[in-house]
């Protein structure tokens, strides 16, 4: 019998960017986080957002939409705070408490903000994207034992809420809920429903434990795995050009074309040809995800209308 | 040569008196389906964590485990791993990875098995067990019957020769523990996997099993052919009696006086046939049975309805609830009255909204439409401590959710902190429930249905009027669901209601006041459970299924073996007057 090569595992959809080899994958939110967090351009951040948004759209859907418009008052919010909390900057818009209100720490705590709402969507695309078998299918590949710790306590996280909650719930069915009683009582039994979850969570490793045993777990010198990620050539191709775009954002960066001066006065960097370069290489890279999913619907659409 | 020969095992839990297996020899044959049933704490368990190096507990140990002539401590970890499977009870502990294909491939990566030949065998037992849609599924999103038929497929993915099964349907709704075994007995016929398995539910298991072992204390007590250990226990009365099939049972209540191996007064013979161990083979004895004796009495009085007129302690008006704005609705016009005293059951399958509705009663979630009323009072006007206290209280599924403390005394007395006679009214409790012995005992160390009955304590102090039970039989054996429907039962004699949420149809039948049949979001039958049963055909006792045919209203194994004898009884007078 002829044995196959099996397709890729754990993606949803074949055609977008997450069907990238995981190396690919994780790489891009890597450079993108990084990227995000050292730039200090306004303009810059805001075509990280927009990118960050149309890939959590893209990604997302409906639930997309929603966190998006939830990221709009949390800027405002955090701009705010830094314009009560910063008095510097020259263009004071009025005083309080004899301390004065600046538009200077208005928009640098716009920015800041802006650097967080963006880094805050990348990840609610990441979560989506690298999934928890993807991860650890990339870094577990030279200790398969620290996946596998990896991959259960992954899964352990969400177990442990849902007993939380099911605790909580039995509890307020008897008139013991959290919001029932004393404070003192309250602490009380907060401690007794933690500690209660800590044993429940022994016993039940007990049990996994058990079972990853009775399955031959450490019986073989070596462990072989199942998931099966293939560096094709558009992998390579993406990586290849996803790097250029980063090293020429970078070398513009180098050459401050993004140090803005916030305070006490607004100063922008001269526009250099190399600076244009850089930004519009930034923003094709903010953008490969997107484009790749979109390319990828695309391609999927010609090819049913030539069905 | 037997698989695995058992022989003259001993063995004692460190510190412990009493041995939990004596002396146990047992051999049982290549492709053979063995069953092995006792009360709990019988030591089935610990007898099948021996027959796996890896999971047999430590303590004192004498005798021997033979797998395939070998002593099983000879035989290497990574042949016990791949050739002896092993499914345990509790469905979500078990799983390992968070993905079911990783979960698949788990033991075929821990024997080290090349990719290529994995994938093969990942791909054709998930397809022989029909599990391929949800291979890219998370664990999380599976249900429970879903997580034990995963749990199965990722042992038989290594192919092993002996199946065996710790109580895998325990913690299982019965449709999904049908489904569960019904995929255990095709890998037994269809690939001669031998399975050892043990069960508190013998409906199913008991007609398939080649062999029955019975275990009492540690030791076995009952061995051989199904037929010859119902036949060993119906003639010592065993009480292990009442886990028995229900065609059995009746079978053995209406031969009891009259024991199969005499010949009957009447001549018989052809009663002496085989006891029945389906329905199917229990609805044609009992054909038999009825044509020879030509009965009179063929339906019972259906007892007028007791709870005519009484006033309603909880009652739902035209309910409607979604969980979303977008989501479909879950509660669908649903209304019914709960008379005050009764001990009112809820049946229906997986999924029809039986949850969300004590939910919605226990105030958790609310209705966008309708009303809840607990004697006669909004429920929205009660918050809180005066819902709870005095009124309403719920013992959920999984009574662990209840039990926070380190001791028994500590969580009833938890209910009852700063009220005035707390002491007795925890001595009351405890002794209401049976659980005074248990009293300094951590809730972790207790069985399933010890656990049931402490939480069952904890909920009583709350002085409830009315109480809520979900699936209260889930996961307890046959003795403890009788324990449980006689403290249900005085409960109720003493003015208590008890709205019940269940799957186990036997036991509503028995206990029940008033039945109800949950389906897409709202009640479509309610009746008391004779009348109730007589109307199904499908969703009914064993019992009632059996009997149907010849009697129009026997619902448990004891109506119909009272229209057996009663009828057996006149017979024998007009024979005399005759």
């Amino acid at each position: 019998m002829e044995l196959h090569e099996g397709g890729v595992i754990g993606t949803h959809s074949a055609s977008g960017f997450a069907s990238l080899h995981p190396a690919v994958v994780f790489g891009w939110f890597l450079c993108a986080m990084i990227l995000v967090v050292v730039v200090g351009d306004p303009l810059w951040i805001g075509c990280a957002c927009a990118g960050a948004a149309a890939l959590c759209l893209m990604e997302r859907g409906r639930a997309g939409l929603r966190l998006i418009a939830a990221m709009v008052p949390l800027l405002i919010v955090l701009s705010l705070v830094n314009g009560l909390v910063d008095p510097q900057g020259e263009t004071v818009l009025f005083t309080y408490l004899s301390r004065p209100f600046t538009a200077q720490a208005v928009l640098y705590g716009m920015q800041t903000a802006g650097m967080l709402v963006c880094v805050l969507l990348l990840f609610s695309s990441y979560d989506r994207m690298m999934t928890s078998d993807r991860f650890t299918y990339l870094f577990g590949g030279a200790a398969p034992s620290l996946t596998l710790i990896l991959t259960m306590a992954l899964r352990f996280v969400p177990d442990y809420l849902r007993k939380a909650r099911q605790i909580s719930r039995a509890r307020e069915c008897i008139g013991m809920g959290a919001a029932d009683g004393s404070v003192r009582l309250r602490v009380r039994n907060g401690a007794d429903i933690l500690g209660a979850l800590t044993t429940w969570a022994l016993e039940a490793g007990i049990i996994t434990a058990d079972s990853m045993r009775s399955r031959g777990y450490g019986t073989a010198s070596r462990r072989t795995r199942f998931a099966h990620h293939p560096f094709g050539m558009r992998d390579a191709v993406s990586a290849a050009s996803m790097a250029l775009l980063v090293a020429l954002s970078i070398a513009g960066m180098l050459q401050g074309t993004t140090s803005v001066e916030y305070l006490p006065r607004i100063v922008l960097p001269p526009v250099t040809p190399l600076g244009v370069v850089a930004f519009a290489s930034f923003v094709g890279f903010m953008l490969v995800p997107f484009a790749i999913d979109v390319g990828g619907r695309i391609s999927w659409r010609n090819s049913l209308s030539r069905i | 040569m037997a698989q695995f020969a058992v022989e003259d095992l001993t063995y004692r839990y460190p510190g412990q008196e009493h041995p939990a297996l004596a002396h146990v020899t047992l051999a049982i044959e290549r492709g053979s389906y063995v069953c092995i049933c006792g009360r709990s704490g019988c030591g089935k368990t610990t007898l099948l964590r021996h027959l796996k190096t890896v999971l047999a507990p430590h303590g004192e140990r004498s005798g021997a485990v033979r797998f395939e002539g070998r002593p099983l401590e000879d035989v290497p970890l990574r042949d016990q791993a791949q050739f002896i499977g092993f499914v345990m009870q509790d469905p979500d502990a078990q799983v390992v990875t968070d993905k079911v294909w990783h979960e698949l491939a788990f033991g075929l990566e821990s024997l080290g098995i090349d990719e290529r030949t994995m994938r093969v065998r990942v791909a054709e037992m998930a397809s022989y067990l029909g599990i391929q849609h949800w291979f890219h599924e998370d664990v999380a999103t599976l249900s429970g019957g879903q997580r034990q038929l995963l749990n199965l497929a990722s042992v038989m993915a290594m192919q092993p020769s002996v199946l065996v099964l710790d109580e895998p349907t325990s913690q299982l709704d019965p449709i999904a523990a049908a489904d569960l075994l019904t995929t255990v007995r095709k890998i037994n016929r269809e690939l001669g996997t031998t399975v050892i398995i043990t069960e508190h539910r013998l409906e199913d298991v008991f007609a398939t099993a080649d062999a029955v072992v019975v275990m009492d204390e540690g030791r076995i007590t009952a061995s051989g052919s199904p037929h010859d250990v119902a036949e060993a226990l119906a003639a010592r009365e065993d009480a292990m009696m009442g886990a028995l099939p229900a065609p059995l049972r009746v079978f053995y209540g209406v031969t009891h006086a009259s024991p199969r191996k005499e010949a009957l007064p009447d001549g018989g013979s052809s009663l002496a046939s085989v006891p029945p161990l389906t329905v199917r083979e229990g609805r044609r004895w009992l054909l038999g049975y009825v044509e020879e004796r030509d009965l009179p009495v063929r339906r019972l009085p259906d007892g007028g309805d007791a709870f005519q007129g009484v006033q309603a302690a909880l009652s739902l008006k035209d309910v409607w609830f979604r969980y979303e704005r977008v989501a479909p609705d879950v509660l669908r016009g649903l209304s019914v009255d709960v008379p005050e005293g009764a001990l009112f059951a809820i049946l229906g399958g997986n999924g029809t909204g039986k949850s969300t509705m004590l939910k919605v009663i226990c105030g958790t979630e609310r209705p966008y439409r309708g009303s809840v009323q607990l004697f006669g009072q909004p429920l929205k006007r009660r918050k809180g401590d005066a819902l709870f206290r005095g009124g309403l209280a719920m013992l959920p599924q999984d009574p662990l959710n209840l039990l926070v403390k380190q001791t028994v005394r500590d969580e009833l007395a938890e209910m009852v902190e700063g009220a005035p006679e707390a002491r007795a009214r925890i001595d009351e409790a405890a002794q209401a429930c049976g659980v005074a012995r248990l009293m300094d005992r951590h809730p972790l160390d207790l069985s399933g249905g010890e656990r049931q009955r402490v939480a069952l304590a904890k909920v009583l102090l709350a002085d409830p009027r009315v109480l809520l039970l979900d699936e209260p039989t889930k996961g307890i054996d046959a003795a403890f669901k009788q324990e449980l429907a006689e403290i249900l039962r005085s409960l109720v004699s003493r003015g208590m209601t008890i709205v019940m949420v269940s799957h186990d149809v036997e036991f509503c039948a028995r206990h029940a006041d008033r039945l109800a049949l949950f389906f897409d979001g709202s009640i479509v039958a309610e009746n008391a459970p004779r009348p109730f049963f007589t109307m199904n055909s499908f969703y009914t006792t064993a019992a009632n299924r059996m009997s149907r045919h010849v009697f129009a209203n026997a619902v448990t194994d004891e109506d119909v073996i009272a229209l057996c004898q009663g009828a057996e009884a006149c017979s024998s007078e007009c024979s005399g007057c005759a």
